[in-house]
């Protein structure tokens, strides 16, 4: 025990005493949090900056995932951290917008990060199986109301795009209670949750279209909508939600950006703006990130702010007048 | 077809797609084989090397990353009890007492050959019925899941050892402790204690260390005075041909049952292990040699976390779907490159299935070559005096625990369960009871839960398919076999099987 005591101590004693140059930073690699589980679209989305960062900023960009709770163990992690810039976190839709509007106990608020810059968007499209039998949005609200309860929506969680996603249709649909109108089955991941809707476990599923795009090509998964204001380039056929006449529906869009602790001075702001223009410029990145299904889009930090900020203060608007909240 | 397999040999055949499989295993291999790093974790460190390969050298040297990766965590198992791979646990319970007894070389190669095996029958099951397979994938929604996890809760029983009522005070901790964390159906928090460490539940890695490798230290410690070295016993450096040939039908077993519960989204490696070897120890007349060093557990314990290695492919390639957090990040490998795994691989790209298909079944020939090497310098760690061998393993175990998460507080969760382990230890509670309920608690509940909300709240929709009935079955069948086992284990009678032990000991 006191062996392990001594070791610990050690290992503390030398992360903490590394000299830290705030006149010249970067000075030392810095540590990217993904605060998910490796393979997932967060640490894809780390690891492709990390791959393309370092030759901008001059230092190497190290990937960790900190995973749990779904993305609050990471970001509070990262909050907590010291705001020295070489602790950073690939913020996530969950982690960072609908968390913290749908819960009361979030050890963080959404605002309580320096926004360095939103990275890129994950459209969103809501689904069914084709063994299922609506073929449109209507033959999904008349099956609803003919049963109340019976039809089933899965998600990645309790707080995730699906869960939000499913909640806000409903809503959009005209549903009074969007809890009891239609039943959410929770799974353990995004994986789960499409595999559930595409074997027609459930009824169906909103989900970024990047994880339902294989099912919807291979014949199993039917889309219902889009969520994007434009139709999407390889669902030319799918509706958008504003042509359907839910715009509301255009909120649910995923995203990742990347954020530090409170605080950050200045001159990290300025040098990770700097980078990130050029990594946005770099193919490498480009490619990467459309390869995985996400499409580019770099903002500055205001602008990054006020996108999650519109974001959660819509779901929040929801959550507090649907008395979703969860304490 | 043949158009399409010589077109797939094209692609295939070029030493940098070999290199890379063998590569792949053997980074495999090392990094199952350290304490805390998962061949999740080697396969998502892997991915970014893979980006500027061609897509069928990427994807191999992932699928050797994580076929090494399987195999590897058995190494330590066998010879410090310290699992390198939550899929390798169950290897310890008979792995480690052989290796007290100096026949750590035989169970290594033991493990190897039931691992490359049953890896052999889970590829050709891949290549040959991925399109059955994957029908039946279709047809396992949380109800049938809830059946299978609660027949594959009876197998407390068989590893509860001397005593059922300590067995299943073990599993009642484990499932207890299984439910800290974010409760996933309302997304409350359940004994967090308003801790954020806690919010995520108990990481399993450390917990695994802290309750298999730190009690045998301490203990080690506890008794003082012991040279504390192994002999090593002649006739166990290696494993026989007769040796492979009395496991056999426990690899075989193994093999198929990794096979069905690999395809099945989100089961893994772990829980086929504990049911092939509580399979196998059902069925062997050496019942109670289970535990304290069996050869035919070892086999049947690495024959089921291998066999899931080439089936969990199915539901990734035949549908897109990926099964665990491995394909999970294969599956990002396929869109790196623009691919999408689904039918619509199958008919646009056949040619790269074909080749992946031909790496894959050379993997098994792969995966016992290298492995053999490991074992050939590996083996002599268990004939290190355990004065030199326990603090490396300390330190090992507090890396381990560290890198699974990065967080200190994982490393109290090893020490806090090190010390619960030591306890239990004494008090011969076995810990595997805790073990198995620790992982399948969450699925049971999670099936459970999910299953009455489907059904609205209708207990009949455990019945609603044939599969829920086949387990429900065997889950009775099992029940009453227990029951009859241990009534008649009161009588004398049982010492027949004791004869028969001897017998094959000598």
């Amino acid at each position: 025990m006191t062996k392990m005591k001594l070791l610990a101590g050690i290992a503390l004693a030398a992360v903490t005493a590394m000299p830290v140059a705030a006149q010249d930073y970067p000075s030392q690699p810095v540590q990217l949090t993904a605060p998910y589980g490796p393979g997932g679209a967060s640490d894809l989305a780390a690891r492709n900056l990390a791959n393309v960062a370092p030759d901008y900023l001059g230092q190497p960009v190290l990937v960790t995932n900190r995973a749990g709770a779904g993305g609050a163990t990471g970001s509070a992690y990262v909050k907590n951290s010291d705001p020295d810039g070489y602790n950073l976190l690939l913020a996530r839709i969950g982690s960072h917008s609908i968390s913290p509007a749908l819960k009361s106990s979030m050890p963080y608020e959404w605002d309580d990060f320096t926004y360095l810059s939103l990275l890129e968007i994950n459209p969103a499209a809501c689904a069914t199986a084709t063994s299922k039998p609506y073929q449109s949005l209507e033959d999904l609200r008349a099956a609803i109301e003919a049963s109340p309860g019976a039809v089933t929506y899965s998600s990645a969680g309790v707080g995730t795009l699906h869960h939000l996603g499913g909640i806000m249709l409903l809503d959009e649909m005209g549903f009074e209670d969007p809890g009891t109108a239609a039943t959410h089955i929770p799974f353990q991941s995004g994986g789960a949750a499409a595999a559930a809707a595409a074997t027609g476990q459930v009824d169906f599923v909103c989900s970024n279209i990047s994880a339902i795009i294989s099912q919807i090509e291979g014949g199993q998964l039917r889309p219902l909508v889009v969520t994007t204001p434009e139709r999407v380039d390889s669902l030319p056929d799918v509706p958008t939600a504003s042509e359907l006449g839910h715009p509301a529906l255009e909120a649910l869009v995923g995203w990742s950006g990347l954020v530090g602790p409170p605080g950050l001075s200045d001159e990290t702001i300025a040098t990770w703006v700097e980078v990130l223009q050029e990594v946005a410029a770099d193919e490498r990145w480009v490619n990467q990130t459309k390869s995985l299904g996400s499409v580019p889009m770099m903002l500055s930090p205001e602008e990054t702010v006020a996108f999650v900020e519109n974001q959660y203060t819509t779901f929040r608007g929801l959550v507090e007048e649907l008395g979703l909240q969860i304490d | 077809m043949i158009e399409n397999l010589s077109d797939a040999l094209v692609l295939f055949l070029n030493v940098y797609n070999m290199i890379a499989l063998a590569g792949g295993i053997a980074i495999g291999v090392i990094v199952g084989a350290i304490p805390g790093m998962t061949s999740t974790m080697a396969v998502a460190l892997t991915l970014p090397f893979t980006f500027t390969l061609p897509p069928v050298t990427g994807i191999l040297l992932l699928l050797g990353v994580y076929k090494g990766g399987v195999y590897g965590g058995s190494i330590p198992a066998i010879l410090v009890k310290t699992p390198g791979t939550p899929a390798a646990s169950c290897s310890v319970l008979d792995g480690y007492p052989l290796a007290q007894k100096g026949q750590a070389g035989r169970a290594l190669d033991i493990a190897l050959y039931a691992s490359c095996f049953a890896d052999l029958v889970s590829n050709l099951s891949l290549i040959l019925l991925v399109g059955y397979l994957a029908q039946l994938v279709t047809s396992f929604g949380p109800p049938e899941n809830f059946t299978l996890i609660f027949f594959s809760l009876t197998i407390i029983a068989s590893v509860s050892g001397d005593s059922l009522l300590r067995g299943f005070i073990s599993a009642g901790a484990g499932l207890l402790l299984a439910t800290v964390g974010l409760d996933l159906i309302y997304g409350t928090d359940r004994f967090t204690f308003g801790n954020t460490d806690l919010l995520g539940g108990l990481a399993f890695i450390p917990l695994l260390i802290g309750l298999f490798a730190i009690p045998e230290i301490l203990n080690g410690y506890a008794k003082r005075g012991e040279t504390g070295k192994i002999a090593a016993d002649p006739s166990g450096s290696r494993a026989t041909f007769a040796d492979f040939r009395y496991c056999f039908r426990s690899i075989l077993r193994g093999s198929l049952i990794g096979v069905v519960l690999g395809a099945i989204p989100g089961i893994g490696g772990a829980p086929s292990a504990f049911v092939s070897y509580s399979e196998a120890m059902r069925r062997s007349p050496n019942r109670k040699n289970f535990g304290k060093g069996e050869l035919e557990g070892v086999a049947a314990a690495e024959a089921g976390n291998n066999g899931v290695a080439g089936s969990t492919m199915i539901p990734l390639l035949a549908l897109g779907i990926p099964g665990d957090v491995i394909t999970a990040v294969i599956l990002g490998a396929f869109m790196v490159h623009g691919l999408r795994p689904g039918p619509m691989l199958f008919e646009q790209n056949i040619d790269l299935i074909y080749a992946l298909f031909i790496g894959i079944s050379i993997s098994s020939l792969f995966l016992l070559i290298i492995g053999k090497a490991a074992i050939h310098m590996f083996k002599h760690i268990a004939s290190i005096p355990r004065s030199y061998l326990y603090p490396v393993v300390m330190v090992l175990c507090v890396f381990g625990a560290y890198a699974v998460n990065n967080s200190f507080f994982d490393i109290y969760v090893m020490v806090g369960f090190g010390i619960v382990g030591f306890l239990m230890m004494r008090m011969h509670i076995p810990s595997a009871p805790f073990l198995i309920a620790f992982i399948l608690g969450p699925m049971l509940e999670d099936s459970f839960r999910q299953s009455l909300l489907m059904s609205q709240g209708s207990l009949t929709i455990f019945m609603r398919s044939w599969i829920t009935w086949v387990f429900w079955s065997l889950t009775i069948l099992s029940v009453v076999l227990m029951v009859r086992r241990h009534l008649a284990g009161r009588s004398p009678d049982v010492a027949l099987p004791k004869v028969q032990e001897e017998k094959r000991d000598v």
